[in-house]
C-alpha cells in the first residue's frame, strides 16, 4: 500500500484554491490526483464512488462543511485519511473531534503540504483508517495554533488548563497553546480519569498534584509537580480529596 | 492651591475659595443672628457686647481655618475617619473657642458682663448661680460651641464629598468617551482574517498559474481596500462615493475568490453620493452579504447597494438574494457594531433595520441623517 500512490481528492469551493491545490499536488509525486468537488455534499458522494486513499478538506463550503464531511466519513469503512486546509484557525476546536492526519493553514507552502503528505502516507501505511467508531468519548488530540502553523498536542500530555477570557491555554511540557474554547466543554471531552478540574477556571492532570494543602478557613491549594499552587474551588473539595485518598 | 490640579488632586478637597467663604458665612450668620436676638431681647450693654462679639467672632474664623487645615490633612482618608476627626477636632476648637470667650468676655473687658450680671441680680434666682470657677464656664460654653464647630465641619465634609462625586463623574465620563473611541478605533481596524488569508490564497493561485496580471490586480485591489481601512482615523466621515468605491474593491476581490457566484449592482442617486457617512459603516453589512448569502450558495447570487435621498435623509440599502440562514433580527456582532457606530455618532438621528425579504435573501437599511457636504 505504501508503495503505491495516494489517489487524492481535492474539495475547496473556490475555483483558484482548487487551482493552487492542484498545482501544488502535481510537484509531489506519491499524490494521484482523482478529482475534485466544490462542497460538503458532492465530496462525500465522491468519495462514496472513487473512494479515494487521501482528501484535502477545505473547511468553510457550502452544504455541509469540512467538519461535518470528515464526521459522516468517522464511520465510513476503510475511510479515507483527511488533511484539513483552511484559511484561519478557529475551526480547530471542532477539528479535533474528528481524527485527521494533518491540518494546514492556506496559504499552504509547498514544504509544509509534503509533510502533511508524508503523515498521510504513514498513517495510509499503518492501516490507521479503520473506521473510527468513536473510539473514546474523550478527545485523544487536539490541534493547536502555534506559530503560523497548526501543531498536534496529545490529550495525554496537557499538564493543566486554564481559561483566558474566551480561551483556553494548554500547558504542555512547559510550553503553552491558546485554543479557543469553554472550560466546561473541554472538561466535559477530557478523560476524567486523568484529569480533575480544581477551580471554575483551571484543570489539571491529576498525576500532577503532588499533594492538597489546607491553609486554613477550608481554603485548599492543590501543590503541582512543578511548585506552583492551585487555589481549590469549594465545589471542587470533594472530588480533589477523593482522589489523593485514592 | 487646589484648582491648578484639580484632576490628579485627592478625591476629597473643596476649593480653598469655597472652604473660606463658607467660614465666613458660618460666623457672619452667627454675628448677625446672635446680635438680633440681642436686640429682640434688649438685653443691657449692648453696644459693648456687639464690638467684644466682633473680636470674639475673628477668632471664631481662626479657630473654624484651622479646624479645616486639620480636616483638609485627612483628605486622603475614607469618609469614616474624616467624620471621626471631624467630631474630635471640633471638639478642641470648640474649648478654644470657648476659652477665648471667657477671657474676653469675664477676664480682658467684664464691662457688658457685669453690665449683665447686675441685670441678672435684679432677678429671684439668679443671685447664687455666679461666681462659678473658670474652668466651669468654658467648659459648659464649649458644649455649645461644639455644636457651632461640628455643623460646620460636617458642612464641609458635605461640600467635599459632593465635590468628590461630581469628579468621579466627570472621570466616568472621560473614561466612557475614551472607551468608545478605542472601540471605534478596534472596529474600524477589525481584519476579517478570513478574508485576508483566502485573498492571499488566491493571489499565490493566480502567481502558480502564471496569471500575472491578474495576480497584481488582486494585490493592487487588496492593498488599496486596507489602506483605505487603516489610515484615516476611525470616527472620520467620508463621502458616501469614497465608502461605495472601497466597498467595490472589496467585492471585486470577492469576485475573484467566487467567480461563479457573486455578482453585484449598485444604484447610487447622484444627490446621495456627496453624503458624508462615517468610513468603513458598509463593510459589516456587505462582509455578511459575502459570508451567508455568497459563500454557502452554489448558485450565482446578486448583492445590490442602492442609496437615495429621502427627505432629511440618507437611506443606504445592501441586500442580497441569497438563502444562507441569518437570525432575522440581526444580533450578529457585525451588526451590532454598525449600530454602536451610528449610535456614537448620531445618536437616535441614524438607525439600521435588517430582515429576510420575501422575495428570499437579506437586506439591511441605514437610515442616518443627511449631511450634504463637508468631509
Amino acid at each position: 500500500m505504501a508503495a503505491e500512490r495516494l489517489r487524492t481528492l481535492i474539495v475547496d469551493d473556490e475555483p483558484l484554491a482548487v487551482e493552487r491545490m492542484q498545482i501544488l499536488c502535481a510537484g509531489i509525486s506519491e499524490i494521484d490526483l482523482i478529482g475534485t468537488a466544490s462542497d460538503g455534499e458532492a465530496a462525500l458522494r465522491l468519495i462514496d464512488a472513487l473512494n479515494p486513499d487521501l482528501v484535502l478538506l477545505d473547511i468553510a463550503m457550502p452544504h455541509r462543511d469540512g467538519i461535518g464531511v470528515a464526521t459522516a466519513l468517522a464511520d465510513v469503512a476503510s475511510r479515507p485519511a483527511v488533511i484539513f486546509c483552511t484559511a484561519f484557525e478557529q475551526h480547530a476546536v471542532a477539528a479535533f473531534d474528528v481524527a485527521a492526519v494533518d491540518y494546514v493553514l492556506k496559504p499552504v507552502s509547498a514544504e509544509r503540504l509534503a509533510r502533511a503528505i508524508g503523515r498521510a502516507i504513514e498513517a495510509v501505511g499503518r492501516g490507521r483508517m479503520e473506521p473510527q467508531v468513536a473510539s473514546s468519548r474523550w478527545i485523544e488530540e487536539f490541534w493547536v495554533p502555534h506559530r503560523s502553523e497548526m501543531v498536534r498536542v496529545s490529550a495525554g500530555d496537557i499538564e493543566r488548563v486554564d481559561a483566558e477570557r474566551d480561551y483556553m491555554r494548554l500547558g504542555v511540557g512547559g510550553r503553552s497553546y491558546l485554543i479557543h474554547q469553554t472550560i466546561t466543554e473541554l472538561e466535559r471531552r477530557l478523560d476524567p480519569d486523568r484529569f480533575i478540574r480544581l477551580h471554575r477556571s483551571t484543570i489539571v492532570r491529576k498525576d500532577r498534584i503532588a499533594k492538597l494543602r489546607h491553609d486554613g478557613l477550608g481554603v485548599w491549594h492543590a501543590e503541582l509537580a512543578d511548585g506552583d499552587l492551585v487555589r481549590i474551588g469549594r465545589t471542587y473539595q470533594a472530588a480533589a480529596k477523593a482522589i489523593m485518598a485514592k | 492651591m487646589a484648582v491648578e490640579n484639580n484632576r490628579e488632586s485627592t478625591p476629597f478637597t473643596v476649593p480653598h475659595r469655597v472652604a473660606m467663604l463658607s467660614i465666613i458665612a458660618f460666623w457672619v450668620f452667627y454675628y448677625v443672628s446672635i446680635t438680633l436676638r440681642s436686640l429682640i431681647i434688649d438685653l443691657p450693654g449692648f453696644w459693648f457686647m456687639l464690638d467684644n462679639r466682633a473680636w470674639v467672632s475673628l477668632f471664631g474664623i481662626g479657630f473654624t481655618y484651622v479646624l479645616y487645615r486639620a480636616l483638609r490633612l485627612l483628605c486622603h482618608h475614607t469618609l469614616r475617619v474624616r467624620v471621626a476627626a471631624a467630631f474630635l477636632f471640633s471638639a478642641v476648637a470648640a474649648t478654644a473657642y470657648s476659652t477665648v470667650n471667657y477671657l474676653s468676655f469675664y477676664v480682658y473687658d467684664p464691662q457688658p458682663y457685669e453690665l449683665q450680671k447686675r441685670a441678672g441680680e435684679q432677678g429671684p434666682d439668679k443671685s447664687k448661680e455666679k461666681e462659678k470657677e473658670p474652668a466651669n464656664l468654658i467648659a459648659e460654653n464649649a458644649i455649645g460651641w461644639y455644636f457651632f464647630f461640628v455643623s460646620w465641619s460636617v458642612f464641609y465634609l458635605a461640600l467635599s464629598y459632593a465635590g468628590a462625586v461630581r469628579a468621579s463623574e466627570r472621570e466616568t465620563a472621560r473614561l466612557r468617551a475614551a472607551t468608545q473611541t478605542a472601540e471605534l478605533r478596534a472596529l474600524r481596524y477589525q481584519v476579517n482574517p478570513h478574508f485576508l488569508f483566502n485573498t492571499l490564497n488566491s493571489i499565490s493561485a493566480l502567481v502558480m498559474s502564471g496569471k500575472r496580471e491578474d495576480a497584481e490586480a488582486m494585490i493592487l485591489n487588496l492593498s488599496t481596500f486596507f489602506r483605505s481601512s487603516l489610515a484615516s482615523e476611525p470616527t472620520d466621515d467620508v463621502p458616501l462615493a469614497d465608502e461605495i468605491a472601497v466597498q467595490k474593491l472589496y467585492l471585486e476581490i470577492e469576485a475573484v475568490r467566487f467567480p461563479e457566484r457573486l455578482r453585484t449592482t449598485f444604484e447610487i442617486e447622484p444627490a446621495a453620493s456627496g453624503a458624508c457617512v462615517p468610513g468603513l459603516i458598509l463593510q459589516p453589512l456587505i462582509e455578511n452579504a459575502v459570508k451567508y448569502g455568497v459563500a454557502p450558495a452554489r448558485r450565482p447570487v446578486q448583492i445590490c447597494v442602492r442609496a437615495r435621498v429621502n427627505g432629511d435623509k440618507l437611506e443606504v440599502t445592501v441586500s442580497d438574494d441569497g438563502d444562507g440562514a441569518r437570525a432575522a433580527n440581526g444580533t450578529g456582532v457585525g451588526l451590532r457594531n454598525v449600530r454602536d457606530r451610528l449610535t456614537a455618532r448620531f445618536g437616535d438621528a441614524a438607525w439600521l433595520t435588517v430582515g429576510k425579504r420575501a422575495e428570499g435573501g437579506f437586506t439591511a437599511m441605514l437610515t442616518l441623517p443627511l449631511v450634504p457636504n463637508g468631509c
